[in-house]
């Protein structure tokens, strides 16, 4: 590991005092991958180059002019360029310390897939990016977890905005210090956290819909039984089919804030709002600084922002039995004591 | 089309570096000024076209969000005119996210300029803008964004009288970016005189919150207690220290009283005959006034300090002298383990260290600042004046046998650095947006019935399976000093001693949150903020800032009333007298019964209390912890 410089320590002095030298420095020693310039995925490149991590943007896509309208990474004048290579210039203009790397490639074979995974420690990819193939992107989780690298999927429809998060085995090493440098140090204490791959999500989506997950959670869900097997049907005018599959499996969650489910299905093929992707987009954002830096709890493993409640829910899926931790239960008794 | 042209090309500033120009600065020359002073397109046809396609980009973009959030809430954005406080962590990200969402009447007030410690998460700056105006920069930058927003910037402090009353009034909504409470207590204030909705919102670290505020329907900022500044006893800055931040405050008080105006308020004052004696000379070797007032600082005060037997026992021994030479052969450095993993700042100097960095600092202010000896204050930022608060707190807790700091903790305590990352502050932004849709929804129906929620952001688990956690929103507290009774008790060590100015300054603005308040008894008026000091102009009016409250006849029982003209908010105040009332609790003289400061803990009480009542049981206790986590309130610059 080379030394943090002067020239580092000043522009990163206030996440300095929030993480520390050894996790800034695992920041910069990272190679994250941001497959897909949409959504929250636009708001996590601002917040991971800034952080210090070397981005790859890649994307196959052209710009259009609503690309513009949502990517503030984009001009008027890169309409009809690659969206990558634009948008790689911009990023990197907002931390000139970070590196910042683009590429149009796409996953023509499964030895070209695993090619394009390769080298990186994180590898963020949104669904759309993929033409809504959700096989595929399980097959990505599967790629990367024989590389060891973490997996983050992204999806968002209009005010609600979800991720995946698949980080294998991940053991964390520390937590944040508390209370500033007058609290003194704390002995740092590991835990282990076992994240589902998207394979067994995927495998768990009948269940999800008849089980007890939030709405917005069981929406993410009948877009993938809805394109199981055909992700041609990933268009806006099959609104009436997907409404049909919602009944036939009967499972029609009332998401706040959405009238229908063919309302719904369409939201999934524009841009979210640019508050709901920067809302996902930080808690994303989190998640990857979580995994690089071995410090704090990450949240397993699914994560849905509804703008209309307000509420971002963390969900285990497919759901765990679950043993009683030992932190749970001293939460508990926090939330006793304060009751009294 | 080309009226439309020429307004929005030619409003646009060019923007050095910036990354987000649509228009490089160089192609101002396609522009040149004619003798009206106007300027006119050169090459208007490839304007015309770049203008085109801007449109293009922007009726994309609004279609995008109005096919999520429908035609009827999307004329709401188009015609809301917004007040946005602070351009700094949480406002780059809200001016974003605000004009991307379709809003285009935006002002922005902002009275900090751009440092390099900003660039990690204020986005919209880039290294060329440092030291520019964030208000003015952070506009040029959204611009960009969508050309057809109009967007006006203005550098300076919403606490200005400009910023006042009948500014507020011309705004629907006021969405709050602040990092300091004074301006937060102040903008409520603004927004309940006004009537209009306030959004207001907090971040520290990893932690944040967001809540919507409106008069008479919703709690205001200052319906709970919020923390004030911490305010030591005199006695143990000026005698008996025992922690590292008594030193530092110390330090910053030496500081301020070396190189800054005269102030007899300063905790050091007694200190200051010696240490002018150094700036009446014509010509001061640094190195040597530095040694001497080392001397002086370390080694004789200390001396004596250390014969005031009352305060010492077995438990406190006195303090030990250090003399500069003894100080330069301590050069051991306290080094642990962990020591590999740090920067060299963050490394705990040797007492020689500190001595010599004393010295040169000393040195340094009478060497190249000489100019500004005299008007000189303590920041953080200035790294002389940091080295110089850093080393002589480290030699004062060498005296006091306190653990010494590195740098780095030394800065973070002396400036009260709040750690800031952008993901936070991008979260808290967003739920910003969030909340303020609800709002424009509301218009007309109670707040308390509309989607809007206090929103905690918690970290690094959920709460409940909530990462972001709503709660709804409170009603007013009824006692609330600023929104409700507008009435608090002051309980006062001595009506006889207590100056009427000093009461204004320490208790009125620093406790209750007022900018420029005027103090009335028995229907007169006893204090003008025009004429805050004693002098022959305050004398014509008939004021004497300098009196006694016993002198203006005030007696234990007395009321007293408070008006803040420029805030819109008065208040009344019961005085009372209380010989008794601790020394070391309340430096001050003062201690306020009612409303905020009415000592934290018991108002905490209170507010925990009436949250038990009102909010159903899992939705409180959640909330009430991340209050904790949070300490209500969470600031960021």
């Amino acid at each position: 590991m080379s030394a943090i410089t002067g020239d580092q320590v000043a522009v990163y002095d206030r996440q300095l005092r929030l993480w520390g030298v050894q996790a800034q420095q695992r920041l910069l020693n990272a190679k994250v991958l941001i497959w897909g310039l949409e959504g929250s995925n636009v708001e996590a490149c601002k917040n991971l180059v800034l952080a210090g991590i070397a981005l790859t943007l890649r994307d196959h896509r052209t710009v259009t002019a609503a690309d513009v309208g949502f990517n503030y990474f984009l001009r008027p004048e890169d309409i009809g360029k690659l969206r990558a290579e634009c948008a790689s210039k911009r990023v990197q203009e907002m931390n000139p310390l970070g590196s910042v790397s683009f590429s149009s490639d796409r996953p023509t074979s499964d030895d070209k897939l695993k090619e394009l995974l390769k080298g990186f420690d994180i590898v963020v990819v949104g669904l759309s990016c993929l033409g809504f193939d959700f096989e595929l992107a399980a097959k990505m989780d599967s790629v990367c977890r024989s590389l060891g690298a973490g997996f983050l999927l992204t999806v968002a429809a209009g005010e609600l905005s979800f991720f995946f998060s698949d980080l294998h085995e991940h053991v964390m090493q520390d937590r944040s210090a508390q209370g500033g440098p007058e609290a003194g140090p704390t002995e740092p204490k590991a835990e282990t956290f076992s994240f589902p791959s998207f394979g067994s999500w995927l495998a768990a989506v009948p269940e999800l819909l008849q089980g007890k997950s939030d709405a917005s959670f069981k929406l993410i869900g009948l877009l993938a039984s809805f394109l199981q097997k055909d992700p041609q049907k990933a268009v806006p005018s099959r609104a009436a089919d997907f409404a049909t599959h919602c009944r036939e499996v009967k499972c029609e969650p009332a998401v706040d804030g959405l009238v229908g489910m063919e309302q719904a299905f369409g939201h999934f093929f524009v841009e979210p709002l640019i508050h709901v992707a920067s809302v996902l987009g930080g808690l994303l954002s989190q998640e990857v600084i979580k995994a690089i830096t071995r410090k704090d709890p990450p949240l397993v493993n699914s994560v849905c922002f509804n703008a209309h409640t307000g509420a971002a829910l963390v969900e285990h899926i497919p759901p765990v039995a679950a043993a009683p931790k030992k932190r749970k239960a001293e939460e508990e008794v926090v939330a006793d004591l304060l009751d009294d | 089309m080309e009226r439309h042209v020429e307004n929005n090309r030619f409003r646009q500033e060019p923007v050095g570096g910036s990354g987000f120009c649509t228009r490089k600065a160089g192609e101002i020359g396609n522009f040149r000024q004619d003798s009206l002073g106007k300027l006119v397109a050169v090459g208007v046809k490839t304007l015309v076209l770049q203008a085109m396609t801007c449109a293009d980009v922007t009726a994309a973009g609004d279609a995008a969000v109005k096919a999520v959030v429908g035609e009827e809430r999307f004329a709401m954005i188009q015609s809301a005119k917004l007040l946005v406080v602070g351009a700094g962590g949480i406002g780059c990200e809200l001016l974003k996210n605000l004009v991307l969402s379709g809003f285009r009447e935006i002002e922005v007030v902002d009275l900090d300029t751009i440092d390099v410690s900003n660039l990690n998460r204020q986005f919209l700056f880039r290294r060329v803008h440092v030291d520019r105006p964030k208000s003015v920069v952070a506009a040029e930058a959204v611009k960009q964004f969508r050309p057809n927003a109009n967007i006006i910037s203005h550098h300076g402090n919403v606490k200005d009288p400009q910023f006042g009353l009948e500014f507020i009034g011309k705004f629907d909504v006021v969405v709050n970016a602040l990092d300091n409470l004074e301006a937060r207590r102040h903008v409520n204030r603004l927004c309940l005189a006004a009537e209009k909705p306030l959004l207001e919102a907090g971040s520290t670290g990893h932690l944040g919150q967001v809540t919507v505020i409106r008069k008479g329907e919703t709690e205001c900022f200052e319906c709970q207690a919020k923390p004030s500044q911490k305010v030591y006893p005199y006695c143990t800055i000026r005698s008996t220290p025992e922690k590292p931040v008594h030193c530092l405050t110390w330090a910053k008080n030496l500081f301020d009283l070396c190189f800054g105006p005269e102030d007899e308020s300063n905790l050091l004052a007694d200190l200051a005959a010696e240490m002018r004696k150094f700036q009446a000379q014509e010509s001061v070797d640094g190195e040597d006034a530095g040694r001497r007032i080392f001397a002086h600082l370390f080694e004789e005060d200390i001396k004596k300090q250390a014969q005031l037997e009352d305060l010492w026992s077995d438990q406190r021994p006195p303090p030990g002298p250090l003399c500069y030479e003894d100080a330069l052969k301590n050069t051991e450095r306290p080094s642990t383990d962990a020591d590999k993993d740090k920067l060299e700042t963050q490394k705990v100097p040797s007492v020689a260290g500190d001595a010599q960095g004393f010295v040169a600092a000393v040195a340094k202010m009478y060497g190249e600042r000489r100019e500004l000896i005299g008007q000189s204050s303590f920041s953080k930022d200035d790294p002389v004046a940091m080295d110089f608060v850093h080393c002589a707190a480290n030699l004062r807790m060498q005296n006091y046998r306190i653990g010494r700091l590195s740098r780095w903790d030394a800065q973070s305590i002396a400036g009260s650095i709040i750690p800031a990352v952008a993901s936070t502050n991008a979260i808290v932004a967003g739920l910003e947006v969030v909340q303020l849709l609800h709002v424009l929804q509301s218009v007309g129906k109670n707040m308390k019935d509309s989607k809007a929620r206090t929103v905690w952001v918690r970290f690094p688990e959920p709460s409940r399976k909530k990462i972001l956690q709503p709660s709804s929103l409170h009603t007013p507290n009824p006692d609330c000093f600023v929104c409700g009774s507008r009435t608090a008790r002051v309980a006062l060590r001595s009506l006889e001693e207590c100056k009427i100015m000093a009461l204004a300054k320490g208790c009125i603005q620093g406790q209750l949150g007022a900018h420029k308040p005027a103090l009335y008894a028995n229907g007169s008026c006893i204090f003008d903020p025009e004429y805050p000091e004693p002098g022959e102009e305050a004398e014509e009016e008939g004021l004497h800032p300098e009196w006694s409250l016993s002198q203006w006849g005030l007696t234990s029982g007395s009321l007293l009333q408070v008006e803040d003209e420029g805030q819109g908010w008065s208040i009344n105040l019961v005085i009372r007298e209380e010989p008794d009332l601790d020394e070391q609790l309340y430096p001050g003289g003062f201690k306020v019964e009612a409303g905020a400061g009415a000592g934290e803990e018991a108002a905490k009480d209170m507010a925990e209390k009436k949250r038990k009542a009102e909010a159903d049981a899992a939705e409180a206790t959640a909330a009430k912890k991340a209050q904790l986590d949070a300490n209500t309130v969470a600031l960021d610059d």
